[in-house]
């Protein structure tokens, strides 16, 4: 068998993009808890960490092999089965949502027709997750982080999806390579900026970042849904949490700002360049606001960002049946 | 071949997880066994071609439905579901009802789709064809069920604020 063969396989491109995804899953796991807690630090006069490696780049592979080593706890009073199940149910549709993204014109492992619904539908999955913590800890503040973060993600979806649907009605297509190449003349972003700035915003609290980090805010719920959780189990939501971030941040770089497209370096370059960017902006803002209040957040949901998103929707829908 | 393991296995994921969603004690683990099975029956559309149908499947039913049943659950007073006495009566019309139900739309889809064959990832460009549908063909039943739904939000909004 020649090498042609092999590689159009399907067992050899299976496993080639189960391993593609795992590197940059794991890359971005380790770089992304790095960078935020370096902006962390240099945002608060602080050098952050420095000790392992230069200037602390190894620091999360550290963290990582102690968080691998501490014993797994399992508190008295949980519900066994859903205890062990959540965080997995959390974590492995960060994973699927991967299929979608692409990372270059070539690099992409699935090219789905309803790529933007698949990555949008299979998201929710990971709300189940965070319920099935919250109320299996058995405990108070696990139970009120999981029902504000299920509230949050299920009021703050429907801004995301209605300023995607005004770039699909701009791209005629939920293809995410044809809304990609689409963007070969114009980024999005210039025609949709009210969409993107919604986009983002919803993002970040989707995320359950701050400023709407209500789900898990120290000072009244010590750490939300994962309180009771330790050792690799924990780490398993906390890998999650920094994938979602990456995840996030690409969809906006395919959707707005013209995906792996870029002059110079190769478009792979120009993706995680875009990329970084938008997670470092994330970042930013969490070390740069205080939390809202949990009638904030709704209020601005709701009164705000809704109307925004709709009115923009119907702007887009008048200005493409024009022109 | 491969198809048909696939399809076995999925057949038998969603009857499992619907039989779960019924005879399981905790309401938690009821309402879990019903998303696994909703979920199961996207996988089914996707083996059909119908990839839109499951997409919103998923995110509809899974991301919607269930999640707004898991949390009226979690929000309500611990149920303890004590085993009941049986009561032939409400079995036997239980099990009728179902079985007449089942003879019902087991005979519509006999007399329409017996003749009609169904291949494996068949279906293509159905958002087009949905989208087309709902604009023309559809249209009337569209804008009824957008209405319907729009009384039925604000009865939602009237039955939370009105204080008795």
């Amino acid at each position: 068998m020649d090498l042609a063969m092999i590689a159009d396989s399907i067992i050899v491109k299976v496993i080639l993009s189960i391993a593609g995804v795992m590197i940059v899953f794991t890359i971005n796991a380790l770089f992304a808890t790095w960078l935020e807690r370096k902006v962390a630090g240099h945002i608060q006069l602080r050098l952050g960490p420095m000790e392992v490696g230069f200037h602390g780049v190894l620091q999360g592979a550290a963290d990582g092999l102690k968080l691998i080593a501490k014993e797994i706890i399992t508190p008295k009073g949980v519900d066994k089965k859903l205890f062990a199940l959540a965080p997995y149910l959390a974590f492995f549709p960060t994973l699927l949502m991967f299929v979608v993204i692409p990372f270059s014109d070539k690099l992409q492992v699935r090219d789905l027709n309803i790529g933007l619904l698949y990555f949008f539908s299979i998201s929710c999955i990971a709300t189940i997750g965070i319920f099935m913590a919250g109320w299996a800890s058995n405990n108070k503040y696990s139970l009120m982080g999981a029902v504000r973060s299920i509230a949050q993600s299920i009021a703050y979806e429907i801004p995301i999806i209605l300023s995607i649907l005004s770039v699909v009605i701009i791209t005629q297509s939920l293809k995410l390579s044809e809304i990609v190449s689409y963007q070969s003349k114009f980024w999005i972003v210039l025609v949709q900026p009210v969409a993107f700035v919604v986009y983002v915003i919803s993002a970040i609290a989707e995320l359950n970042r701050t400023p709407f980090d209500i789900p898990e805010a120290e000072s009244e719920l010590v750490a939300g849904f994962h309180t009771e959780y330790s050792g690799m189990r924990f780490a398993v939501f906390f890998m999650a949490e920094y994938t979602n971030i990456f995840l996030v941040s690409a969809m906006a770089t395919t959707l707005f700002l013209g995906g792996w497209r870029g002059p110079f370096f190769p478009p792979v370059v120009w993706f995680f360049i875009k990329t970084y960017a938008l997670v470092f902006f994330i970042i930013w803002v969490r070390w740069a606001f205080p939390r809202l209040r949990p009638d904030q957040l709704m209020s601005f949901c709701w009164k705000f960002l809704t109307p925004v998103a709709l009115l923009n929707l119907l702007i887009t829908t008048f200005f493409m049946k024009i022109f | 071949m491969f198809s048909d393991i696939v399809f076995i296995i999925f057949w038998l994921i969603i009857a499992l997880s619907a039989v779960l969603a019924v005879f399981l004690q905790k309401p938690i683990y009821n309402a879990l066994a019903m998303a696994c099975s909703i979920f199961s029956v996207a996988g089914m559309y996707i083996f059909l071609g119908y990839e839109f149908i499951a997409a919103l499947q998923v995110l509809v039913y899974v991301g919607a439905i269930s999640v707004a049943i898991i949390f009226v659950i979690m929000l309500s007073p611990p149920v303890t579901v004590q085993p009941k006495k049986i009561n032939i009566y409400k079995v036997l019309v239980g099990v009728a009802t179902s079985f007449a139900f089942f003879i019902v739309f087991f005979a519509l889809l006999y007399a329409k789709y017996f003749d009609a064959k169904f291949t494996i990832g068949e279906a293509k460009g159905t958002i087009m064809q949905v989208g087309y549908m709902l604009a023309t063909k559809m249209a009337v039943p569209f804008e009824i069920i957008s209405f319907i739904l729009l009384v039925a939000i604000m009865g939602a909004i009237v039955l939370a604020k009105r204080e008795d």
